[in-house]
């Protein structure tokens, strides 16, 4: 029987953690209620998530996070992304003098603070400090989009040692929310070793 | 009631300057400017001599802690500015940074309206 590293498994009960604070921050940033569908710490492999992301058809914003040996990504589809960020914002008036927000700037900031609880938590049950690119959001399919973050991990030089699936969705909104995670062998390593 | 406060904001994102905004109209502050980067929240800070700034931390299209480079601009310029961050970014370590550099509370994202006016309060005191 394949014995299995204590700092490995320690390692992915912490992505969990963070998965699910990111849950609840998004909760908190678009004053809804979301509901995990499915959460999946290397149980998956990339093609079997292009698979099931084929089907679908329709437009997503895309919006990236990078750092050195990791990439994330949030997906929500393109027409529901109005009543996020009227979630968001909630029943803000505009001040005159005030620039009216775009959709994507309110997605933005929303993968900025989901991705930001799942990389907090990492950062400090390792006792490091990790800065995070500024989201760089993109219109397309979600297939599209996936290989859009490979690539960005891969760019790097590196492929992925770890992947997050992450698929919510929330009944006011009528939306899905699709995080993505991608760690590197090296930022894995990295990581393995602080927590050791 | 505390004392209004003439509160400059300084975020990249016109979606968390609005939102700013309006919570710290609601609580009675005025906001005398909003900035998107640096160098236009130095011309405003000059300007405008606000009682707090409130201050992203991460400010340019490159993300990072950029805004911890503005922090320290502020109080280079004046050492009694008071300054509030407010990031994503609540790590331990960078908050032992944020503090180094002189701010006088953080408050993590999503922007609670406790803990803004809980780090209004202390940034008034201090």
């Amino acid at each position: 029987m394949k014995e299995v590293d204590p700092n490995e498994e320690s390692l992915l009960r912490l992505i969990e953690d963070g998965v699910s604070e990111s849950a609840n921050s998004l909760a908190a940033v678009s004053r809804t209620n979301w509901t995990t569908q499915t959460v999946s710490i290397n149980a998956d492999g990339v093609g079997s998530i292009r698979t099931r992301m084929m089907s679908d058809t329709k437009s997503y914003y895309g919006s990236y996070v990078t750092m050195p040996g990791a990439a994330f990504l949030m997906m929500v589809p393109q027409d529901r992304g109005a009543a996020l960020a009227k979630a968001f914002l909630g029943e803000r008036s505009v001040r005159t003098g005030t620039t009216v927000p775009r959709e994507s700037e309110c997605i933005s900031e929303i993968s900025n603070v989901v991705v930001h609880a799942i990389v907090n938590s990492l950062a400090n049950a390792c006792k490091e400090s990790f800065f995070l690119s500024a989201p760089q959001m993109v219109l397309d399919k979600k297939s599209n989009l996936l290989t859009i973050a490979l690539d960005k991990l891969q760019n790097t030089g590196e492929s992925y040692a770890v992947m997050a699936y992450v698929h919510l969705s929330s009944d006011k909104l009528s939306s899905d929310c699709t995080v993505l995670l991608f760690l590197s062998p090296s930022f894995h390593d990295r990581l393995i070793q602080a927590l050791a | 009631m505390p004392t209004p406060k003439r509160i400059l904001i300084i975020d990249d994102n016109a979606a968390i300057r609005m939102i700013l905004t309006d919570m710290l109209e609601t609580l009675g502050h005025q906001v005398v400017a909003e900035a998107a980067d640096g160098a236009e929240a130095l011309k405003h800070y000059t300007t405008q001599k606000p009682d707090i700034v409130t201050l992203d931390l991460s400010l340019s299209a490159v993300g990072g802690a950029d805004g911890l480079s503005v922090l320290k601009s502020l109080r280079q310029s004046d050492a009694k500015a008071r300054v509030i961050v407010i990031s994503g970014n609540s790590q331990d370590k960078v908050r032992t940074l944020v503090d180094q550099a002189g701010a006088c509370a953080f408050v993590s994202k999503p922007i609670k309206e406790d803990d803004l006016v809980q780090a209004i309060a202390k940034a008034a005191q201090s």
